[in-house]
């Protein structure tokens, strides 16, 4: 079971939720995550969340792409340029917009990389899987500053309980 | 011509938070610039200083990145489709100043 921020079990919320500032994710798109970046490892997985932006981003799909990085596998990623516009005409059809991706580090901690910030947008929800061989996954979730070129984290939210940024 | 221009979520706040604008021009080139004149400043989201497209911008036209075609000189025909996708990449190697 993968476990947001190393913080423990939370009850499923499917769909939809809503609460403010926190990125919204079900159970399964957790799961659907740390089996993307098991299966990936020791090479990095990235893949789109599709939902609702807003305040509180909320997450109603996850989808799984391949990383085109052309090498260096193990420590780059690059999400396939045509499957976020394919994924973008698709989720405005749902009335969705793509609201993040999210992307491995095997065997290194789930915070933004100097290469992440470099490459970083505002206005989307980057989520960062890390795994490692044996033990849980962790997964957190990060917005970008554009003002002070810095990531912010964000609480994952699964059900009732608001998990906090590990500060 | 007008053409559609799909602007990436990123990129929405500098066209009235849209998701979708039109745009003139019979060539990329054009229809880009037609967007700043239009949206004063969102040109330099997509070019960079040394005035070539930023390096973690793509453009398509229709299911095709301009790279392959003709780049920004690539033309364009009634109902074709220009769309701004950002290019999304990273990982690890050390950690960020966070």
């Amino acid at each position: 079971m993968t476990d947001p921020a190393g913080r423990g079990e939370h009850p499923e919320q499917p769909g939809c939720g809503s609460s403010g500032d926190a990125v919204v994710l079900s159970a399964e798109h957790l799961v659907q995550l740390e089996r993307h970046a098991r299966q990936t490892y020791p090479e990095e997985c990235c893949g789109v969340m599709v939902g609702q932006p807003g305040e509180t981003v909320s997450v109603c799909s996850v989808h799984p792409t391949e990383n085109l990085s052309s090498t260096r596998l193990h420590d780059r990623y690059e999400v396939d340029p045509r499957e976020i516009l394919k994924l973008d005409r698709a989720a405005e059809q749902r009335g969705l917009e793509i609201v993040g991706f999210y992307h491995s580090h095997p065997d290194h901690p789930p915070a933004p990389s100097a290469t992440d910030v470099e490459s970083a947008w505002p206005g989307y929800v980057y989520l960062i899987v890390a795994v490692a061989e044996v033990g849980e996954a962790r997964v957190t979730a990060w917005t970008f500053d554009e003002k002070h070129g810095r990531f912010r984290e964000h609480p994952i939210r699964v059900g009732e309980q608001s998990l906090r940024p590990a500060g | 011509m007008a053409v559609k221009v799909r602007i990436p979520t990123p990129l929405q706040p500098a066209v009235g938070q849209k998701s979708e604008v039109e745009a003139e021009g019979g060539t990329v080139r054009d229809v880009l610039a037609d967007l700043d004149t239009r949206y004063p400043g969102i040109k330099s989201r997509i070019y960079g200083d040394d005035g070539k497209l930023r390096r973690f911008v793509n453009v398509y036209v229709n299911d095709e990145d301009i790279r392959f075609l003709q780049g920004e000189d690539t033309v364009l025909k009634e109902g074709d489709e220009v769309s701004i996708v950002p290019a999304i990449a990273g990982g690890t190697r050390g950690p960020a100043p966070i």
